[in-house]
C-alpha cells in the first residue's frame, strides 16, 4: 500500500496524523472484502463462495464498503506505526474520514503515545522516615473501642439520660390538630437521632410514661417546609437502655479471642498498632521517594489512561453523572501521579529484571498458607480464582522495585 | 405477438452460465416458449442495445416437483436462449 501521512499535531503523548491511501489501494481493499465475503454469502445460482466477485460487489456494495474501509484503515494505522516507530497507549480514534467512491480516503489519526519512560536518575535521593511512635494513649484508646463494641444494653427503671438507647412511639399532630397513633423509633439520646425538642420531651419521662407538648422545629432542618414550625406531639416512652461497657478484666481477653490474661490482649493490640505504623511509614516512604523519581524524571503521560484511571474511581466512589466533571478535575493531579507511579515501578521492574518470578509467588503462597494453616495447593488454587494471583505478583514486583531503590537511596 | 418484456422473461444467472458467458460469450435467458429466434434477436437487441449474432434456442423439460417424497407432477417446462454478441458488445445484468 502506498500511504501517505503527515503529522498534523504533537502534543506530549497526542499526535494527529493525517493519513491519505491512493484511491488505487481503496479499489483493491474492496475487491479483498469481497472475495471474503464471497466465501460466506449464498447467492441464487451459486452455490456458496463461487459467485464472481463482481456480482458480490453489486450485491452487497455497502457492507463491502464498509468493510473494504475497516481494511483500508487498519493497513494505514499498521503502516503508520511501523513507519513511525509508535507504541500507541490506547485505541486509536479516528476524525475527519472522507470516503467517496474511486476517491482516495483520507482521516485523521488519533494516537495516544506509550511513553518512553527513560529513568536518568533513580539514585541519592534523600528521603526522611518518620516512624510514629505508639504510646499507651493510643493504646487504651484502641481498648476502650473494643469494650465500646463490647458493650451491653441494660434496660434500667429510671429517667433517660444522653448517650441512652430509648424506644418511644412518636406522634405529630395533623394539620387539623388530632394525633395519628404513632410510630415506634429507637434512639439514641444525644446523637442527633430526633430534633432537640423532641429529645427535652423524652428526658422528662420516666419508662411507660407519656407526654404531649408542642415542639418547636428546628430553623435548620432537612425538609424547608417543616423549618420554624410548632407543631403538637406525644411521645411514649416504652423502655431505656444504658450502656454497660464490660471491665477490662482476663474475662473481657478471654472473650476477645484466644488471650489468657488482659496483659496479652494489651500487647497484641500495642504489637498491631506498631505494624501498622511501620506499615503506614513504609508507605510513606515509598511515597516520597516516588514523589523524588517523579521530580527528576520527566515523561508525558497518555491522557486516555488518567480518564481510564478517574472512570474507574468515579464508578467505585459512585460519583452520580452530574458530579462527575467536578470529581475529575479535583481527581486529576491524583490519577496522573498514579499513573506516573506504576509507569515508573513497571520500567524499573523490567528495566532492572526485577519482576516477580514464578518462584517468587509461589514462596509467597507458601507462605500465606502458613500464615493461614493451610495447604498451599489450596491457596494457590483459592486465589486463582478469585482473579487474586496477578494482584500479588504485582505486590511482589512492587516490593522487589522498592528494596532495589532502597538500596540506591538514602533512608533516614 | 408478445412484448420484448414478455419474450425474454429472465436473463439466467448461475454459476454453469457465468462461467459460459465468461469462457465464451454467451448469455442465457429465459424466453416465452412461443418465442421464435428471430423475435428473441431483435427483443435483445432492442432491450440491451447490443448487437447479436447467434441465438440458440431449446425447450427445457420440467423437473419433477420435490414434494415431501411424493412427486406430484412437474415444474413448468420453459424455454431457454443462448445468444452471442457482436465483439465489445457486453450484457451488464450478467456482470452482477
Amino acid at each position: 500500500m502506498n500511504i501517505a501521512f503527515e503529522t498534523k499535531k504533537s502534543d506530549g503523548a497526542e499526535r494527529l496524523i493525517r493519513v491519505t491511501v491512493p484511491a488505487a489501494d481503496v479499489e483493491a481493499a474492496k475487491h479483498e472484502a469481497a472475495k471474503k465475503l464471497a466465501g460466506k454469502v449464498s447467492i441464487p445460482g451459486f452455490r456458496p463462495g463461487k459467485a464472481p466477485t463482481a456480482m458480490v460487489l453489486k450485491r452487497f456494495g455497502d457492507s463491502i464498503k464498509a468493510e473494504a474501509l475497516d481494511l483500508v484503515v487498519q493497513e494505514a494505522y499498521k503502516a503508520v506505526l511501523d513507519k513511525e516507530q509508535l507504541k500507541v497507549a490506547a485505541q486509536p480514534h479516528i476524525h475527519d474520514l472522507k470516503f467517496e467512491d474511486g476517491e482516495p480516503v483520507s482521516f485523521e489519526l488519533h494516537l495516544e503515545i506509550r511513553p518512553d519512560v527513560t529513568l536518568a536518575r533513580t539514585n541519592g535521593f534523600k528521603v526522611t522516615r518518620t516512624e510514629r511512635v505508639v504510646s499507651d494513649e493510643q493504646v487504651t484508646e484502641q481498648l476502650e473501642a473494643l469494650r465500646e463494641q463490647r458493650a451491653n444494653w441494660a434496660p434500667v427503671e429510671e429517667k433517660p439520660l444522653e448517650g441512652d438507647l430509648v424506644s418511644v412511639m412518636l406522634a405529630t399532630a395533623d394539620d387539623d390538630g388530632t394525633i395519628p397513633e404513632g410510630k415506634e423509633y429507637k434512639i439514641v439520646l444525644g446523637a442527633g437521632h430526633a430534633i432537640a425538642g423532641i429529645e427535652e420531651v423524652i428526658t422528662e419521662l420516666s419508662p411507660g410514661g407519656s407526654l404531649e407538648r408542642a415542639v418547636k422545629w428546628p430553623d435548620d432542618f432537612p425538609d424547608e417546609t417543616q423549618r420554624g414550625k410548632s407543631k403538637m406531639v406525644r411521645v411514649a416512652l416504652t423502655d431505656v437502655k444504658r450502656k454497660a461497657l464490660p471491665d477490662l478484666d482476663d474475662a473481657f481477653a478471654r472473650e476477645m479471642g484466644d488471650f489468657d490474661t488482659i496483659d496479652a490482649l494489651r500487647t497484641t493490640v500495642r504489637n498491631d498498632l506498631v505494624e501498622t505504623a511501620k506499615r503506614e511509614s513504609d508507605a510513606d516512604v515509598r511515597a516520597k521517594l516516588l514523589d523524588g523519581l517523579i521530580g527528576a524524571n520527566a515523561f508525558d503521560v497518555p491522557p486516555s489512561w488518567v480518564n481510564q484511571l478517574i472512570d474507574g474511581y468515579a464508578k467505585a466512589y459512585q460519583i452520580p453523572d452530574s458530579e462527575k466533571e467536578r470529581f475529575a478535575g479535583q481527581f486529576r493531579p491524583t490519577a496522573e501521579r498514579q499513573v506516573r507511579r506504576d509507569l515508573i515501578v513497571e520500567t524499573l521492574a523490567e528495566t532492572e529484571n526485577l519482576k516477580a518470578s514464578e518462584g517468587d509467588v509461589d514462596d509467597k503462597v507458601t507462605e500465606l498458607a502458613e500464615k493461614r494453616g493451610q495447604n498451599p495447593g489450596q491457596v494457590y488454587a483459592t486465589l486463582q480464582k478469585a482473579g487474586r494471583l496477578t494482584e500479588l505478583e504485582r505486590g511482589i514486583t512492587e516490593d522487589k522495585v522498592f528494596k532495589w531503590l532502597f538500596d540506591r537511596n538514602t533512608i533516614e | 405477438m408478445a412484448t420484448l418484456h414478455r419474450t425474454i422473461v429472465r436473463p439466467v444467472v448461475t454459476e454453469k452460465t457465468s462461467a459460459s458467458y465468461q469462457d465464451r460469450g454467451e448469455y442465457v435467458f429465459e424466453v416465452a416458449s412461443d418465442a421464435s429466434k428471430p423475435a428473441i434477436r431483435q427483443a435483445i437487441e432492442r432491450l440491451f442495445g447490443v448487437k447479436v449474432t447467434g441465438v440458440w434456442t431449446m425447450n427445457t423439460r420440467g423437473k419433477p416437483r420435490k414434494n415431501m417424497g411424493k412427486t406430484a407432477g412437474l415444474r413448468p417446462s420453459w424455454k431457454k436462449a443462448i445468444v452471442t454478441l457482436k465483439e465489445g458488445d457486453k450484457i451488464g445484468i450478467f456482470e452482477g
